[in-house]
């Protein structure tokens, strides 16, 4: 995964850089702001953990920088370069150095494809015969402990989890710089849970993956980022490391958002 | 995997329906929400009159024939056709003839007809109330019939009760959508008009005359809205909110009068709506059944004497009731469940 | 290596209607293919035996030119099913190459074709084919360009709206991040997702395109003479019907089976698609070993003995669950997703679905037995409940007050004023804000945790005895959890009120409750003090597992335990122990 020229780059330049991005929606007086100027960046091999409650911004944030949501103003930079500032076939190309793994495991997979036909879209998105990718598709597959002949099978007859490891994989197979996943365990059992984050703590270690992990749960975040950023009605109110912000939240909100975490040392309901 | 039969509710086109956030729908702070749907509704009206304004004006035309032949006569020497033609205006300019058009159009003018020399205001002036009688009592008969039907249906045969009469009334509701209108029409006009003789065969002169013609115009309706009504309803039954009602346990009549109506009544007024102005204008066969004096037979009549002017008159005023119909249908829509006035709604 | 459930795919499910459709269809197909071969001559051969009444020759008569009646109706089957096929083809091609164009194009472009079309299905078809008939010229092949053209506009809408639907889906915006050019996602994602009701809406557009389509041809604007389809036999039928009845009969058989085919197969595909069908419906409760009225009460105020929940496919969803609520403890159910917690809950409100079958030695709360049935006034006033989504919770159509009073009208027969102006002060209560105004407001106007507030505000208008709490702060905010956690506990504490609290979070669970019970596969597999469970003080494996897979921002595991690799089966793992 490893390419030189890129490698030297992100010796200075990280790998995602997100500068004072405003994202509204509509127009007028009905026009809403969802983001006010946010500011973010992850270094190769890092993760970065976005939290937030519901109306934060934290999902608008994920499609932003997958450039499903156009900025108003700031820019969004992958490599040093500016997505922004792209057009047709370049776009195409930067979109897949930036992969995300949505949230709902039964949404996220085409039920009418058979997994070996949606990793080989990944591979190769026009010519994407499972056939010619068997090798590739076999690989991706054993990364996530999966047998290689369940790429004839259909997304029906695996489990929530299980669909959820395979997204992973589909995002994997892209070999992105960037990878975001938003969401991803809300909506499994804790045992898949558990499984699902042990599946990207590997992958992290042993693919040396630059992500962006978006999620309400701070239990969850803290679990698998090196920094972490709050966000709060489209504002960034606190960043920094994981240690730093748990353990000694500057801002008041924050504070109160790692004290309302049920089983927490600052949980109380009186 | 499967979708729900796509003519059911729909919210389609919103594109980004989960990051809303905090619920700031149709995000009106200075406005009302009714005023800003007003200007935005009022806009769509507006560009929607244009196009049928522009569209019927130049396509009437396209029909193949000489307007000139057909208000001659057959025996007309060439003289007299170019004379008629000229006397029409035929040899102006298209863009001349759509310029004058629009300008007559602002002042309430829909030209003269080509074979009767009266104006077409007038013509449609006396027609269109007949088809209206019969349109307005039609869906009258449909709503009143098909809703309680249905929901009727949709109650007895919920959670898979019933089988038997979820495929009789299937079968029944299927029959009668599959029996042309002119043979049901006929149908009735043997047995009441001719073997029974209680009621009038043919003609508006009397009030009973009215009875076979609304009956043969609604039948067709009555079946496809009460499917989609009992269909709509099973789908209300299994919300999460009728499970509230039903853990305050409220009666029967409240549950479903007042819980479970008001929330299918979305899909049923919008096709209402829909099938209201198709009566308006798709009355032609009953009309021609029962010889009834409405605009549907007079159009018919206008295409065969290439009466351009009658054709346009009646296709603009039958478009802009359709449009008229549609933004009214929204409005009741938007008084009974408010969260339509924010987004698209788009059912069929 | 995971060893992956193979689940086998739903099997397609022949309803009585779909059979006979097919069949009827299959007959008019037979018809359309053989009969003009055999009957061609004595269907459109003039002879000097006009207008005859039936015989043995001519079993329905002949026309006004000496034509057999019967083999001219099947004869034009053929031309009539050719039109009415031919019409489909291109209003469904038409539809979906419009509908499928529209979702490709920019935004922009894409709202106003849109709005074009939502102009274009108001205006009456009919008057539209009328019009095309008419600048075509009329004729066989005018006629169906006519319709066709005038269906096109109905069906793109509804194709446009399926395919917004399902490009919401994460799949399409998945393959759209992969690079997937736009027609590859219409033929990869779109299409074979959109198959099944496209499949249907074009059986439903068959059946009214063969109506529309005689129609055309019985106002005189179709087909036309020699060529004869059903419509076009009727106009020349129906002008006689006074003194030739019969000749009317067999064409007008002939279109309505075929109308009514083709709709029993769009219902019998809509039904066979519908992933709810199938499913059997019991109402049947199985009596009680013992009546409750029988056991002592003891001091319990809910008492659950041996209760059974069984699906309609035999299969046992609580597997003799026993469990009791003291009154004012505050009992909470944890378990994962299946574990039949939510069930056990439903079925002590009395809200299962209906076609779950219920066994129970004892299923009472104070004395309403839930095996029987009850007052509802008891039923809705003893017992409040909250839900787990507030977001569906609430009637969408009605306004939040007329809702929030429903109670306190219909079962304490308060007039409305009192009703609400007691609402309005259990809203302030509860620390809402301007509880006035929001009683006059519709749901989708309040926020989730406002929500959620308010039903657990109506949930006590009543003074119940017993509150069950299904997951109520599962769809809110942690800030907002928090708060409602807070109003939970301070009303066990203020009112007494016994609560059964569900949920699948252990953090929650231990902080509220008194006692947790820990489910699995429709079995109690523990029972320990929320105190204990806080200490980690537990002995069943599962529950110390659970504990070991939890994440927690308190301390940085390396590696969770993974509970349930596909490998391990659980259910096994509980047969060794003994609740």
């Amino acid at each position: 995964m490893t390419d030189s020229n890129s490698a030297q780059a992100a010796g200075s330049a990280p790998v995602l850089e997100v500068k004072d991005l405003v994202v509204t929606f509509g127009a007028g007086s009905s026009a809403v702001t969802v983001l006010k100027g946010v500011n973010a960046s992850i270094s190769r091999g890092q993760t970065l953990g976005i939290v937030g409650e519901s109306g934060s911004g934290k999902s608008t944030l994920a499609k932003a920088i997958v450039g499903l949501v156009h900025a108003s103003s700031g820019s969004i930079l992958v490599d040093g370069i500016d997505v922004g500032r792209m057009t047709g076939p370049q776009r195409r190309d930067m979109r897949r150095k930036v992969q995300m793994i949505p949230q709902d495991p039964y949404s996220s997979l085409n039920p009418r494809r058979t997994i070996g036909q949606t990793l080989a879209e990944a591979i190769d998105p026009v010519r994407s015969s499972p056939m010619l990718h068997r090798e590739k598709i076999e690989y991706w597959l054993s990364t996530i402990r999966l047998d290689a002949d369940v790429a004839s099978r259909y997304p029906h007859e695996f489990s929530g989890g299980q669909r959820q490891r395979i997204a992973v994989a589909r995002a994997l197979a892209v070999e992105p710089r960037l990878i975001i996943a938003d969401e991803i365990t809300s909506a499994l059992d804790l045992s898949v849970q558990a499984e699902l984050l042990n599946l990207v703590g590997r992958l992290r270690r042993e693919l040396d993956l630059t992500m962006a992990f978006i999620s309400h749960d701070l239990d969850v975040v803290h679990h698998v980022s090196d920094s972490i950023m709050v966000l709060y009605n489209g504002d960034v109110v606190e960043a920094g490391s994981v240690d730093a912000v748990y353990q000694n939240p500057q801002d008041p909100y924050t504070r109160k958002l790692i004290d309302s975490v049920p089983g927490g040392p600052g949980f109380d309901i009186g | 995997m499967s979708e729900p039969v796509a003519l059911s509710r729909a919210t389609a086109l919103d594109n980004n329906p989960r990051s809303r956030g905090p619920r700031l729908r149709g995000g009106a702070r200075n406005l009302s929400p009714w005023t800003e749907y007003a200007i935005r509704r009022g806009g769509g009206v507006l560009l929607s009159l244009a196009i049928l304004v522009v569209v019927t004006f130049f396509m009437v035309p396209l029909i193949p024939g000489d307007p000139a032949v057909a208000v001659a006569g057959a025996d007309a020497t060439s003289e007299q056709i170019d004379a008629i033609r000229h006397s029409l205006g035929l040899n102006d300019p298209l863009w001349l003839r759509f310029l004058n058009y629009v300008g007559d159009l602002a002042t309430g003018n829909l030209g003269n007809s080509f074979a009767y020399s009266t104006s077409v205001t007038t013509i449609i002036a006396t027609k269109l109330p007949y088809t209206a009688e019969l349109a307005l009592l039609g869906i009258t008969a449909v709503l009143l019939i098909s809703i309680p039907a249905g929901m009727s249906v949709g109650i007895l045969t919920r959670g898979n009760r019933r089988k038997w009469l979820d495929v009789a009334f299937g079968m029944v509701t299927g029959f009668f959508q599959a029996v042309p209108q002119y043979v049901l029409a006929t149908i009735l006009v043997v047995l009441f008009a001719i073997t029974w003789r209680i009621l009038p065969a043919a003609g508006a002169a009397t009030l009973t005359a009215l009875i076979l013609p609304v009956v043969g115009l609604s039948v067709g309706p009555i079946c496809s809205i009460s499917r989609v009504v009992r269909r709509e309803t099973s789908t209300v039954l299994e919300q999460d909110y009728l499970r509230t009602a039903r853990g305050w346990r409220l009666p029967a009549l409240r549950l479903y009068a007042r819980h479970t109506l008001p929330n299918l009544l979305t899909t049923a007024l919008t096709l209402a709506g829909l099938i209201l102005s198709g009566m308006l204008g798709g009355a032609i066969i009953i009309e021609n059944v029962f010889n009834w004096p409405g605009v549907g037979k007079e159009i018919v009549t206008a295409i065969v004497n290439k009466d351009y002017p009658v054709i346009q008159g009646i296709i603009l005023v039958l478009g802009f009731l359709a449009i008229v119909l549609n933004l009214l249908v929204d409005v009741i829509l938007g008084l009974i469940d408010p969260r339509t006035l924010g987004g698209k709604r788009s059912n069929g | 290596m995971a060893k992956t459930p193979r689940t086998p795919g739903r099997r397609f499910r022949w309803t009585p209607g779909l059979l006979i459709g097919v069949v009827m269809m299959s007959v008019m197909v037979a018809i359309a293919v053989v009969a003009p071969l055999f009957l061609t001559s004595s269907a459109e051969t003039l002879t000097a035996n006009p207008s005859q009444g039936p015989s043995a020759e001519h079993w329905l008569g002949t026309d006004d030119f000496g034509r057999d009646v019967l083999a001219r109706s099947l004869v034009a089957t053929r031309l009539t099913l050719l039109m009415t096929v031919s019409t489909t083809i291109m209003a469904v091609v038409g539809g979906i190459a419009i509908g499928t164009a529209v979702w490709l194009a920019p935004a922009k472009v894409r709202n106003g074709a849109l709005r074009l079309i939502e102009a274009a299905v108001a205006y009456p078809s009919l008057i539209f084919a009328l019009l095309i008939a008419a600048i075509l010229g009329q004729g066989t092949w005018s006629a169906v360009l006519a319709i066709a053209i005038a269906s096109i506009p109905a069906f793109s809408r509804l194709t446009a709206n399926m395919a917004a639907s399902i490009s919401q889906r994460n799949y399409v915006s998945t393959a759209r991040l992969l690079g997937v050019p736009g027609p590859r996602i219409i033929t990869r994602h779109l299409l074979p997702n959109m198959a099944e009701p496209l499949l249907i809406l074009t059986a439903t557009v068959f059946a009214t395109t063969l109506i529309e389509l005689s129609s055309l041809s019985f106002i005189g604007l179709g087909v036309q003479n020699p060529e004869y389809d059903f419509g076009r036999l009727l106009n020349e039928a129906l002008v006689n019907i006074y003194s030739q009845p019969l000749q009317a009969v067999m064409p007008s058989i002939m279109i309505t089976v075929t109308g009514l085919s083709a709709m029993l197969i769009g219902d019998g595909l809509a039904a066979a698609s519908d992933p709810r069908g199938g499913r059997r419906h019991r109402t049947r409760r199985q009596a009680s070993e013992l009546p409750a009225s029988l056991r002592s009460s003891a001091d319990a105020l809910v008492e659950v003995d041996n209760l059974t929940i069984t699906a309609p496919t035999g299969k046992e969803l609580v597997k003799g669950l026993s469990l009791s609520i003291r009154a004012g403890e505050v009992v909470g159910l944890v378990g994962e997703s299946g574990s039949g917690k939510s069930l056990t809950a439903m079925s002590i409100a009395g809200l299962l679905p209906e076609e779950l079958t219920v066994s129970a030695r004892t299923l009472r709360v104070g004395d309403l037995d839930l095996l029987g049935r009850n007052d509802p006034r008891r039923m809705a006033t003893e017992i409040g409940l909250v839900y787990q989504d507030p977001g569906t919770t609430f009637n969408p159509a009605l306004r939040m007050g007329s809702q929030l009073t429903e109670v306190s009208r219909v079962h304490l027969k308060e007039s409305r004023t009192t009703a609400v102006a007691k609402m309005v002060k259990a809203l302030a209560d509860i620390r809402i804000t301007r509880p006035e105004s929001r009683m006059k407001q519709y749901p989708h106007q309040l926020s989730g945790g406002m929500l959620q507030r308010a039903m657990i505000a109506t949930s006590l208008v009543s003074d119940p005895k017993l509150i069950i709490a299904d997951e109520p702060t599962t769809a809110l905010d942690v800030t907002v959890q928090a708060d409602v956690l807070r109003q939970f506990r301070s009303i066990n504490r203020e009112r007494g009120t016994a609560m059964l609290f569900i949920s699948h979070d252990i953090g929650v669970v231990q902080a509220l409750c008194d006692t947790v019970i820990v489910m699995n596969g429709g079995k109690v597999l523990e029972r320990l003090t929320g105190a204990d469970l806080a200490k980690g003080n537990v002995k069943h494996p599962y529950t110390k597992a659970l504990l070991a897979a939890t994440p927690s921002m308190s301390e940085r595991k390396t590696e969770l335990v993974a509970l349930r690799s596909d490998a391990f089966n659980l259910d096994e793992e509980i047969e060794e122990v003994s609740p």
